[in-house]
């Protein structure tokens, strides 16, 4: 028979170490858990900068669809060439061949008013592919957008932000409007004004290139990927770096889209914080002249 | 006869208890939690090197890519404050042709032959950027007997690959930008 | 003796009436392979091919979407082999948009042209004839700049009315008949004919 202060003396025999080994290996795991979704963070990122660049892409596709952008380089080219050279015939006309005079006037004249019928198409063409490129990156955000929140306990990741979209050009990319020849004197007149660059004998971007014989009009040939050899630049993404914000009215040809994610780990003071993720995409190069 | 003196027959309680939740905490459970620092400090830097290498794929020359990655130094900064030294890296083209099997590596500043080239024979081909940094990945806690991974820095290979971006031609030369 | 004296002087006779036919024959055999020029000469052709060009300037509201392309090529008359590109001209809703110069016009000054305008594909638009009728008088005006006479306009007989309409937009008007103590005022005129034959018609340029 067992005495009562006999008892206190008497050691459990029931055991516990499982039970202790088990707690700690499940708290050993739940922390190495969240040390890797921390450390998971830049896999978050990528994930992110993966979605911008994709959206960057699609808005960049967009702006040169069918070849829009460099038909229109083009064309404002020709139409420089088309109202130098009737103007020319009409001085000659004017001066030397006074029969031809009212022929000359009205060609003169017509092809004046197709460089103002040109120039309002370019910017009616800015306003167009600006837009289609803004609705192509909502559409497509939408689609993605959903796949990348993360809710964890100690980590929450959210619905990125509707992206922000500015259009610009590249740096280094010139128009793709090779240089025209068959007008002496024009050519002369590229020359003087730096408008052709010598190593490409390409119109150079972003520029209004007047003619000195008529100011008032404009010819604004833009920045876009030039084909060679009937190859053409395929849509691409390229470093912040050589981003530019457009100054005038230049028709756009590089898409940047920015998109912020917030991330809550609901510790310490800076328990709230927002990755950003930027991604920049040339649109689609032009095509050789028809 | 004594109660006190009777084990238990379970075998659960030891009466050095004591003495083995300490040894079980020293030599298990810190070393784990050491070694998980470990898995930690990796995918910061395999993230952070696959963003590089992101970067790398987007400039416009190939011959870029080389002078950026031989110029930069703020990666390697940065893997040095989360405790992850870079010893070295390798940056290779990969070009994966038409067919399944078919494929080719292009080492340095070494041009890709024509038939690899877009539009080429081979095609149409998937070009990569295949960067291979090797990198000394320590626990949080490092001395004594050097045991990688467990008192000494882990040594190991990160590679990290992004689609080549820029499948131009220079006006100017005429030439692949990827051949530039 | 007689009977073969007879007999040679026929023989003669035909000979010589037989050569004086095959003299005649070869005479007048280039003038009858160029009986179209018998009326106006000229010593090259300025051929304009236009063609409907698809798949350009597609956006939302474009007013470019028609686009006609007029490419003209010179050529001497005698070598239609050897043409050379002179220069290409772009229209959208008959307004002239570009123009692309190849080459200089390198014709003889004081020759004579022949303008012909020819469509590539099946089916001509309206907007394409007209656009041929404005490529017409830019080439007119490039000629007399140049100090060539344009002979004769050829066009398809399909788009001759939209062509001749054309023209008189530019200030020509169809000339009336010339009589007798009745001449017609005109700087220049322009002798407008079909391909195939069959519709001509004269202008004479209006002040």
């Amino acid at each position: 028979m067992i005495r009562t202060h006999e008892r206190k003396n008497i050691r459990r025999n029931s055991g516990n170490m499982l039970i202790l080994s088990g707690v700690f290996i499940t708290l050993l795991a739940v922390l190495a858990l969240v040390a890797c979704s921390f450390g998971g963070l830049f896999f978050v990122f990528n994930r992110i900068q993966t979605t911008t660049d994709e959206l960057a892409l699609t808005g960049a596709r967009k702006l040169n669809e069918q070849d829009r952008i460099g038909q229109m380089n083009n064309m404002i080219a020709r139409c420089r060439q088309l109202v130098y050279d009737a103007h020319k015939s009409h001085t000659y006309a004017y001066e030397d061949a006074s029969q031809l005079n009212q022929l000359a006037e009205q060609l003169h004249d017509e092809a004046r008013e197709g460089a103002i019928l040109l120039e309002a198409e370019r910017q009616k063409l800015r306003v167009v592919a600006v837009n289609e490129a803004k609705s192509a990156i909502t559409e497509r955000y939408e689609e993605l957008k959903e796949g990348h929140s993360l809710v964890l306990p100690w980590l929450k990741v959210a619905i990125p932000t509707t992206p922000m979209v500015e259009f610009g050009y590249a740096k280094d990319i010139r128009s793709n409007v090779a240089e025209l020849k068959g007008i002496d004197d024009l050519e002369m007149e590229d020359n003087k004004q730096s408008f052709v660059l010598t190593d490409s004998h390409l119109y150079k971007e972003n520029i209004d290139a007047k003619i000195s014989t008529d100011t008032e009009l404009h010819f604004r040939i833009s920045s876009l990927p030039a084909p060679v050899q009937s190859t053409v630049a395929p849509a691409r993404c390229i470093l912040a770096k050589q981003y530019k914000s457009l100054v005038a009215a230049d028709l756009p040809s590089v898409c940047k889209v920015e998109m912020k994610l917030g991330v809550d780990t609901g510790i310490g003071a800076d328990a709230h914080q927002e990755m950003k993720s930027t991604g920049i995409a040339v649109a689609t190069g032009g095509e050789k002249v028809l | 006869m004594s109660i006190t003196s009777q084990r238990g027959k379970r075998g659960g309680t030891i009466a050095e208890f004591g003495t083995a939740f300490v040894v079980l905490v020293v030599f298990f459970f810190i070393p784990l939690v050491n070694l998980s620092f470990i898995a930690v400090r990796y995918f910061i830097a395999q993230g952070l090197i696959q963003e590089y290498v992101h970067r790398l794929a987007q400039v416009e020359k190939r011959s870029d890519a080389y002078s950026m990655l031989s110029s930069d130094t703020w990666w390697k900064d940065f893997c040095d404050r989360c405790g992850v030294t870079v010893s070295s890296h390798v940056l290779k083209l990969q070009v994966c042709g038409a067919n399944s099997g078919e494929k080719i590596t292009v080492n340095g500043g070494a041009p890709v032959s024509t038939q690899w080239l877009p539009g080429g024979s081979k095609g149409p081909c998937v070009y990569t950027m295949d960067l291979f940094v090797d990198v000394n990945v320590p626990p949080i806690y490092s001395g004594g007997p050097s045991v990688p991974g467990i008192t000494s820095p882990l040594p190991l290979q990160i590679a990290a690959h992004s689609n080549w971006e820029n499948l131009s031609r220079n006006p100017v030369t005429t030439e692949y930008f990827i051949n530039e | 003796m007689n009977r073969l004296a007879a007999m040679s002087k026929k023989l003669t006779i035909v000979m010589g009436i037989t050569s004086i036919a095959a003299a005649a024959t070869l005479a007048l055999a280039p003038i009858a392979k160029c009986t179209e020029h018998v009326d106006r000469p000229f010593e090259w052709t300025v051929e304009i091919d236009t063609k409907q060009l698809k798949n350009q300037f597609q956006y939302n509201g474009s007013e470019l979407k028609e686009l006609v392309k007029a490419k003209m090529s010179y050529f001497k008359m005698t070598d239609e082999d050897n043409k050379t590109d002179y220069e290409d001209l772009w229209y959208a809703k008959s307004k002239t948009l570009g123009m692309e110069r190849h080459h200089k016009l390198d014709i003889t000054q004081g020759d004579a042209i022949c303008i012909k305008v020819k469509h590539i594909g099946e089916y001509t638009s309206y907007d394409e004839q007209r656009a041929s009728g404005k490529a017409v008088m830019k080439a007119v005006l490039d000629a007399a700049v140049n100090k060539n006479m344009v002979a004769t306009i050829k066009v398809p007989m399909t788009s001759f009315h939209t062509i001749a309409a054309e023209i008189e937009n530019y200030h020509f008007a169809p000339a009336p008949a010339s009589t007798p103590d009745n001449p017609v005022d005109s700087d220049m005129n322009l002798f407008l004919e079909s391909e195939p034959a069959g519709l001509t018609q004269s202008f004479a340029h209006m002040h």
